[in-house]
């Protein structure tokens, strides 16, 4: 567990370097101090899937099978995406928020109490258990990602529409760019929330005799679901773009953060995390 | 030895005279030989872009800039007396200086603009080419060259939105990714709309629109920057199109109405539009402005983002006139050097021409001198000569790089009583690499 521990850690400050990197990246714009920081961040990331195994081997399971391990796999998601695409969408300042985010999680992470001791309940251990947790959280990791590239999306669009022109909004991406950034995100991450709910339904057929039983996690898949299937119809069927999609993508966060952390929090489903 | 520089450029010359003085690449070596038959000029060169045309020349007695302002107007047939009020001449340092200052983007439409440099070379390219320039062309133009790239990398004068027309584009550049996809309108044919073209095309922008009450005054803008004309009548259809919209009419109504651009929005299925109203009165509803990813700026918000950086705009403006009076002094030096050449050689010869005759004469006195004899009193004499000349010679090279390089120059050919411009003129290698 201790080199678990340790490999977090490294991760953690390679995700901190990285970030800071393309913080200065934005404002410098030199291409050298990018390619670093994708170094930086690969390195972190490769640290950061080391760790996983190395839990995963540990627990003898998945490593997303508890908060611990959902919440890493969840930030290792978020930078495994980025680093895919990066390079086709040209979104050198999402970097920084990519990398903070990971590293806050992870630090997160850190914090919480681990016990490798502990064995999965029985009725956890299931074949689609691997499909269906696996694909929620690398779709809540994609959401993230799709908020980031909204919140950028926001604040250009706010300070271009109030006329405030400033060191920030020249350093943001076009809107254009972060508007189809976002919209490739959900295209991706959609369709691994839905794998994630029918497997889920599939899972609970097999270990409880119902498919659906509106336990609130559930619920909440459904609604983020809704939102993200919204989202997806008015900007390919009706053409919406700006403001408006984008305020649906800020409601789908809020709404992948109450279904990923929320709930658990606030109730007892039977989605609980064990620890 | 003259070098001068006529020509005319988006300030002297509206854009119905400047069209009708363009060349096209392929052109420019058929004026380029039509010029040297003339017999104006030694060394020639045509630098011909959307905003300028102008003829470098290198001329040995006088400056001769009506004789070229005459060629001007028969090649290109136009009436000398429309041409000429719009017409600038410089010569010597001012010709060179003006060359600097176009390379460096300064006398740009869209100030900083990159594309300058490139047109300068590839004018370059084309004369020496068909060796129509020589050392001083060659010198010159490879000099500006070198400031066009220095003023580019070491001052900030091609980053910076330094006008409402680079404000314009920066906005646009945060919101499309891409503006070589984008289509811009610009409605208005007026001097305001050309600028805001100037700075699109040098943005990257290659589809241009260009719509006029006049229609005609539309296709000349338009075929000036390779773009297309729209009929007026035609906007709200076109208007559908274009993702950059800038206007800048004399008319007192707006042009383009909340409901017009609604229902152009609607058309592009919401995809972003970027509205800049440059006229006074305006042209443009400011309710338009209110539509969702519709983003509409008028002259004064592009002018409030102008004056917030305009004091960086002085401090890279005197960055590249430091440039530029750098190297100008560096050409002078060797173009005034270039005067001495002709004193130098002709003092040369002179001595030269007197001690072969002495020498002759002694020979003549004395034909007893065995061969080694003879040959340690040519060499004698031929140490003399260059004893005496070391030192003068040595001042001439310091005189011509001198501001009175000229007077002190007669005074040495007075002295020794020599005139250079009998002289054998010295050689003029077209293909030969000056050094820099």
């Amino acid at each position: 567990m201790n080199q678990i521990t340790a490999l977090l850690q490294v991760t953690l400050a390679l995700y901190f370097v990285a970030g800071i990197m393309f913080a200065v990246r934005m404002f410098s714009g030199s291409r050298r101090l990018s390619m670093g920081a994708y170094g930086v961040a690969g390195l972190g990331l490769l640290a950061h899937t080391a760790a996983l195994m190395e839990y995963g081997f540990h627990r003898q399971s998945m490593p997303f099978t508890n908060l611990f391990g959902a919440l890493s796999f969840f930030a290792w998601g978020m930078v495994a995406l980025y680093l895919a695409v990066e390079r086709r969408c040209k979104i050198v300042s999402l970097g920084t928020f990519v990398c903070v985010m990971a590293a806050a999680v992870t630090a997160c992470v850190l914090m919480l109490p681990r016990d490798v001791s502990v064995r999965l309940i029985p009725a956890l251990q299931n074949k689609w258990s691997t499909v269906h947790i696996g694909s929620a959280v690398l779709s809540y990791s994609g959401f993230v990602l799709a908020f980031g590239a909204s919140l950028g999306y926001w604040l250009q669009e706010r300070m271009l529409k109030t006329k405030r022109i400033n060191a920030i909004q020249k350093h943001l991406p076009p809107l254009d760019v972060l508007d189809r950034f976002a919209y490739r995100m959900v295209t991706l991450s959609f369709p691994m929330l839905t794998l994630g709910i029918i497997t889920g339904a599939l899972w609970a057929q097999d270990a409880w005799g119902s498919y659906w039983s509106w336990d609130p996690k559930e619920t909440w898949a459904l609604i983020t679901w809704l939102i993200y299937a919204a989202y997806l119809h008015v900007r390919v069927m009706q053409g919406w773009r700006g403001k408006r999609a984008n305020r649906l993508l800020l409601t789908g966060f809020v709404s992948v953060i109450v279904t990923f952390i929320g709930v658990n929090a606030l109730s007892h489903g039977m989605h609980k995390y064990n620890w | 030895m003259h070098l001068v520089v006529i020509g005319l450029n988006h300030k002297t010359a509206p854009v119905e005279i400047r069209e009708k003085l363009s060349i096209s690449n392929d052109a420019l070596s058929d004026a380029l030989a039509s010029l040297k038959s003339s017999r104006l000029t030694s060394e020639c060169l045509i630098l011909s872009t959307c905003n300028r045309t102008e003829v470098y020349a290198v001329t040995e007695s006088g400056a001769h800039d009506t004789a070229i302002a005459g060629w001007l107007a028969r090649y290109f047939h136009i009436l000398e007396e429309a041409v000429s009020p719009h017409l600038y001449s410089y010569a010597g340092h001012k010709a060179a200086e003006h060359l600097f200052r176009v390379a460096s983007g300064v006398d740009s439409m869209v100030v900083g603009e990159a594309q300058i440099l490139g047109q300068v070379k590839s004018a370059y390219a084309a004369a020496r080419q068909g060796q129509f320039t020589g050392t001083v062309l060659n010198n010159l133009f490879q000099q500006a060259i070198t400031v066009g790239k220095r003023a580019r990398t070491e001052t900030e004068i091609s980053k910076g939105a330094f006008s409402v027309g680079s404000v314009a584009v920066q906005l646009a550049g945060s919101i499309f990714d891409n503006l070589s996809r984008c289509t811009a309108l610009v409605i208005g044919a007026g001097k305001m709309s050309e600028l805001a073209i100037a700075h699109l095309v040098s943005a990257g922008v290659t589809d241009i629109l260009v719509a006029n009450r006049t229609h005609e005054k539309a296709v000349a803008l338009a075929n000036q920057y390779c773009g297309r004309a729209a009929l007026f009548d035609d906007l709200a259809s076109v208007l559908e199109s274009a993702d950059i919209v800038i206007t800048s009419t004399g008319s007192s109504e707006p042009i383009i109405t909340r409901k017009m651009a609604a229902a152009a929005h609607h058309a592009r299925r919401g995809r972003p539009v970027f509205f800049i109203d440059m006229a006074v009165p305006r042209d443009i509803e400011p309710g338009v402005g209110e539509l969702d990813n519709v983003f509409l700026y008028n002259i004064d918000d592009l002018q409030a983002v102008v004056s917030a950086h305009s004091a960086g705009r002085q401090v890279e403006a005197a960055r590249v006139e430091t440039i530029i009076a750098e190297e100008i002094v560096e050409f002078l030096v060797w173009f005034r050097s270039l005067d001495a050449v002709p004193v130098i050689t002709a003092l040369r010869d002179k001595l030269e021409d007197i001690r072969s005759s002495e020498f002759d004469k002694l020979m003549t006195k004395l034909p007893d001198l065995s061969p080694d004899q003879r040959e340690a009193v040519n060499a004698a004499m031929r140490s003399v000569v260059n004893k005496i000349c070391h030192n003068p010679m040595i001042q001439i090279k310091g005189y011509a790089a001198d501001q009175s390089s000229s007077e002190k120059l007669a005074t040495i050919c007075e002295v020794f009583g020599i005139c250079p411009n009998e002289a054998e003129k010295p050689a003029e290698p077209g293909d030969s690499e000056p050094g820099q």
